[in-house]
């Protein structure tokens, strides 16, 4: 037996402005921190995120984290017992995804503050001999062993997004001064970030392209580079928000999905995202449209990614993208500032916590707590996982 | 290519390392061989199938371009 709706005209209960970031907390994004795992940096990043908001460990009843890390573990460690716990399988989306699900989870009343903490310790001097165990290690029958390893096992999505950006290059005529740019801007932003591993480094145009190629087309200095890290923070119902000492960080729409498929290139239209369906969703529920927006964090694991997905989302017409970047300013002075903090390109990728970076951000902007990165316009801001 | 993750491919550096689309339909990831990977090879170009005889019981489907 079951239930079909004859249409659709009511899709989902709106959620807009009914939850509410109210405190976050970064540790340093470095190459390693030698002696401390991925729960000592997670634990540092949640007990700072619950101070900041103005909290005790103890009012925390909801954790949402990454895969791969134990929920009920972590709890353990913070000394927290949360009514709710869940692990986000989405890959680099799991950080976005886990505040959209904390609203939901926060309006059905399961949870009345939620810590969504992301955070990974590596040891940087095996970090290339990691990524290349990682695709040589022997493993079950899978698509990558089968179809993919055997043409040359590659460095994390180095094979793909090569293929994606040559492709990019192809359909549209961007040309490769365009994806520079976009790594200049990001790498000019991180370089006022104390946070950076790239802090106090900008590159130039002609750094971009003389950097070796990884996979031509795509350059070293247009990709990111793995790093540890955490960060975490704390969302609660827009009521509580109002009594607690920052100003709160609205989350005003959301929507997916985050990927349809485990690999890109399996995309039907491999320079088209699923950020075609994931912006107008978000947009849709925040009343407001792609022109309203007057910043935006986009996940940003290599120069192509951020691009073909800032376009989707209708930050500039399908194509158009690398114009965009050559004729605007997006660094956190510019006209329209993409990754302030100089993303996972600027700040570097601590697993997980790189495209959870990318809220914390977004909040630490919309709080007007920025410091010298602090971007004029700063109410209305577009983030993509 | 130029940076793979396995160090019995570095001598192959630089290969092609491609998305072929078959008129069948699939698509698959493949190398492109008897081509020289930085000045014929492009995008859309037409492929033929090459199937190479790795070891005695493995066989991998490869591209050269269509002659």
């Amino acid at each position: 037996m079951g239930l079909r709706r004859t249409s659709c005209e009511v899709r989902s209960v709106s959620l807009r402005g009914k939850a509410a970031i109210v405190g976050f907390y970064e540790i340093p994004t470095k190459k390693e921190y030698p002696g401390r795992n991925t729960f000592s940096l997670m634990a540092e990043a949640a007990r700072g995120a619950i101070r900041d908001a103005g909290l005790r460990p103890e009012d925390i009843d909801g954790l949402i984290n990454a895969e791969g890390l134990n929920s009920i573990t972590l709890s353990e460690v913070l000394g927290i017992k949360p009514q709710y716990t869940a692990s986000m399988t989405v890959h680099g989306a799991s950080g976005s995804s886990s505040v959209a699900t904390a609203s939901a989870v926060i309006n059905a009343g399961m949870a009345d503050y939620v810590l969504c903490v992301f955070g990974e310790s590596r040891p940087a001097s095996s970090s290339r001999l990691r990524a290349v165990d990682a695709a040589n290690r022997p493993s079950p029958p899978s698509r990558a062993g089968e179809w993919e390893s055997p043409y040359g096992p590659v460095i994390a999505a180095n094979g793909g997004y090569g293929l994606i950006k040559e492709r990019y290059m192809y359909e549209y005529g961007a040309t490769q001064e365009m994806f520079a740019k976009c790594a200049v801007d990001e790498r000019f932003n991180a370089a006022a970030n104390e946070n950076a591993v790239w802090q106090g480094q900008p590159i130039t145009i002609e750094d971009v392209l003389e950097s070796r190629y990884t996979n031509n087309p795509l350059h070293l200095l247009e990709s990111v580079m793995p790093c540890s890290g955490a960060a975490a923070v704390v969302v609660t119902s827009a009521e509580r928000a109002s009594s607690l000492p920052n100003p709160p960080a609205y989350i005003l729409g959301m929507g997916g999905p985050a990927t349809r498929h485990d690999v890109i290139w399996q995309e039907e239209d491999v320079t088209t995202t699923p950020v075609v369906m994931s912006a107008p969703a978000a947009l849709d529920m925040a009343q407001y449209s792609a022109k309203d927006m007057e910043f935006a964090e986009f996940y940003d694991c290599y120069t192509i990614l951020v691009m073909m997905c800032l376009e989707d989302a209708g930050i500039a017409p399908k194509g158009e993208i690398g114009n965009f970047y050559l004729e605007n300013d997006t660094t956190y002075k510019g006209n329209f500032p993409i990754n302030t903090d100089g993303g996972q390109i600027g700040a570097g990728q601590p697993g997980l916590a790189g495209g959870f970076r990318h809220v914390v951000e977004a909040t630490r902007q919309l709080m007007g707590r920025a410091g010298e990165r602090q971007v004029e316009r700063k109410d209305l801001c577009l983030v993509n996982g | 290519m130029q940076q793979p993750a396995n160090p019995n491919f570095q001598e192959d550096v630089p290969y092609v390392y491609a998305m072929v689309q078959l008129d069948e339909g699939p698509r698959m990831i493949s190398n492109v061989i008897d081509a020289d990977p930085m000045n014929e090879v492009s995008v859309d170009m037409p492929l033929e199938v090459v199937f190479d005889d790795v070891t005695d019981e493995w066989t991998l489907v490869k591209w050269r371009p269509a002659s």
